[in-house]
């Protein structure tokens, strides 16, 4: 429709290397621009909390210079982990991710695109909630404000590649939403912002000393107390930037391109696995091929019935269901006016658990684009 | 000439099942070849291994020429997923140039790929606003725009009024008569009629392969809904036997 050259001698157009990484930046980014509530929050939220730790600590000035300056770090490292990571989860719930790995889009190309776009986002917050922080609240350092902003930068980017890289693990939302007590709290509890790094127990030290939020922290500490950038602080900075790349290079491994199961396909848990028995001819009815019949229960329960085919025709119910979903469901179609339940998992489900005969119209293989219930797997 | 798809001994598990027993077949190319099943019967699960996304247990998966899924297919082997996977927060034409981006084809292209699938005037709305017919429409146009030489859908006409179904399945033969390869995915039988070859498949398992006119004969209906019955009944008999 789009050629009217012959496939066979088409020369195929392949996207620039690079050219593929700008493509998803600007997607993302494209993403967050139709969402202004999102990035008002973004931009937004950390200069407030900001500013209520100000409000907190009025009578004690030097303790608010002490805990803004660490938030610096805190705040666009937890913000950027969990924006990430969610969106990251979103393409892959919403069978996105698994249509780009069957694109000529290499892995790591979505992840550095996806890196740089909130990377910028980022950048943008930090630099929000530096310019608060030292035009509005009185926030001071003995060094100069660009090593604040590049540090917050350089420690967002090392949240945006951890969220990346935890959220391959992840399996739903809530899980995701888990990774940041997980991953995110215990580097703010043990970074030096509640108990300074050498009051620390041994052990305790030991642990900061792995954890690359410690160093974004030091390194803004640094600023704080040095008028001149320190070897320490670019040392600090480059075990963050380091930790960021070392996140983003281990990020694509877990993203795998042949899963066993594609992740968070709608409506397709466990319990809706088949039983796959061979179904009988039942006499005396219409004995059209009924679909894989679901089994009571997944597992050992779907394989016993698996081998031993029973007469179904005592046991089959009907669900009446909305026409919209008939029609989706409709196999076998026409002859009968209700459809089996056990052509839609929701409704065979409802109707073992109870007499629930009433099907949500919820199906699969609905062409409403409407989910199904939240993956259980 | 070769096919385009060849399968040889696929099984196919998932989690703890069984879904697709030993299937062998081959696509031959520039047709348009229905996979034909009810819901569950593994098609979606056969057509992630055609692309190169589903682990398989064993056998061999060749699209032109290759393995499945290797490096080189990818741009060569559109996929439209059953459930439309575009980005809901963009509008139909950011989702088209982004694909359009990794195809390595320009914008114009992008633009014509959403004339193509009907959806011009609704090229600035975001998709999450779209009907769920439309959303089908958006995602394959997103795969037309890599211009496949096979192209892999999955029951792509669910939930289009008849109209638009017989649009698309005239746009699938237009795409075939271009060297186009299609393998197109239906669990209802009335589409079975359009395809130039008919695969069967219940519970993983291959019940005929063969066109419509010859899946008439065998069976001695006209009707292939009853013609579909018919082999089942008969591989049942056989089972029995
Ligand atoms: N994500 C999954 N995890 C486990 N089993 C699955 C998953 N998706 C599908 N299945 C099982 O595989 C079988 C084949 O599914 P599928 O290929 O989606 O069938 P179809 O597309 O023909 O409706 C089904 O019985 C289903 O229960
Ligand atoms: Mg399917």
């Amino acid at each position: 429709m789009s050629t009217t050259h012959p496939v066979a001698t088409h020369v195929r157009p392949h996207a620039a290397p690079g050219a593929s990484t700008l493509a998803v930046t600007g997607r993302v980014l494209r993403q967050l621009r139709h969402d202004p509530r999102t990035i008002a929050l973004l931009l937004v939220v950390p200069s407030l909390l900001l500013a209520l730790m100000d409000a907190l600590w009025t009578e004690q000035p030097q303790v608010f210079n002490r805990v803004g300056l660490v938030m610096l770090a805190i705040f666009p490292f937890v913000v950027m982990f969990l924006v990430t990571s969610i969106a990251m989860l979103r393409e892959r719930t919403s069978g996105t991710l698994e249509r780009l790995l069957t694109t000529p889009l290499p892995r790591p190309a979505l992840l550095l695109g996806y890196g740089a776009g909130f990377g910028l986002a980022a950048a943008l917050q930090a630099a929000g909630t530096t310019a608060v922080g030292f035009g509005l609240l009185g926030l001071q350092t003995a060094g100069p404000l660009g090593w604040v902003v590049l540090i917050a930068m350089v420690d967002a980017v090392l949240g945006v590649a951890l969220g990346l890289l935890c959220s391959a693990f992840a399996r739903s939302e809530f899980q995701a939403v888990q990774f940041m007590p997980v991953v995110v709290l215990p580097q703010v509890f043990l970074c030096g912002l509640l108990v300074p790094r050498d009051q620390m127990a041994g052990w305790l030290q030991a642990i900061s000393d792995v954890l690359p939020l410690t160093y974004a922290v030091d390194a803004l500490q640094e600023v704080g107390s040095h008028p001149a950038a320190t070897g320490r602080m670019w040392a600090d900075l480059a075990v963050v930037a380091g930790a960021a790349v070392l996140a983003l290079g281990l990020a694509p491994a877990p993203l795998r391109r042949r899963t066993s199961c594609a992740l968070g396909r709608p409506g397709r848990a466990a319990a809706a696995a088949p039983g796959a028995v061979p179904a009988t001819p039942t006499p005396g009815t219409a004995s059209w091929p009924r679909p894989g019949r679901r089994s009571p229960s997944a597992g050992t329960t779907a394989r016993r019935s698996g081998s031993s085919p029973r007469p179904r025709g005592s046991t089959r119910r009907w669900c009446t269901t909305t026409s919209a979903a008939r029609k989706s469901c409709s196999w076998p179609p026409s002859r009968h006016r209700a459809i089996p339940t056990s052509c839609c998992p929701p409704c065979s489900r409802a109707a073992r658990r109870s007499s629930v005969r009433t099907c949500s119209g919820w199906c699969s293989g609905s062409g409403t684009g409407r989910a199904g219930p939240p993956g259980s797997r | 000439m070769d096919a385009a798809v060849t399968v040889n001994h696929l099984v196919v598990d998932r989690g703890r099942h069984r879904v697709l027993h030993d299937l062998s077949f081959q696509i031959p190319p520039g047709q348009v070849t229905g996979l034909l099943g009810p819901s569950g019967s593994g098609k979606s699960t056969l057509m992630r291994a055609l692309v190169g996304v589903q682990v398989v247990r064993s056998g061999e998966v060749t699209v032109l020429g290759r393995p499945a899924g290797s490096a080189a297919l990818r741009s060569r082997v559109g996929y439209v997923t059953q459930s439309p996977s575009v980005y809901a927060d963009l509008t139909v034409r950011e989702n088209a140039r982004f694909f359009a981006a990794l195809y390595g084809v320009g914008a114009a292209a992008a633009d014509r790929a959403v004339a193509d699938v009907g959806l011009a005037d609704a090229a600035g709305q975001l998709v999450r606003d779209l009907s769920g017919g439309q959303m089908g429409r958006v995602s394959l146009a997103c795969a037309l725009l890599g211009r496949p030489e096979v192209l892999v859908l999955d029951e792509p006409t669910v939930g289009l009024d008849p109209v638009l179904r017989v649009e698309l399945w005239e746009q699938f033969h237009a795409l075939a008569d271009r060297g186009t390869t299609l393998l197109v995915s239906s669990h209802v039988m009335d589409e079975a009629g359009r395809c130039d070859r008919l695969l069967l498949l219940r519970e993983g398992r291959l019940l005929s392969d063969s066109t419509p006119a010859e899946l008439r004969a065998r069976t001695g209906t006209d009707d292939l809904e009853e013609a579909f019955l018919r082999v089942v009944r008969e591989q049942q008999a056989e089972v029995a036997a």
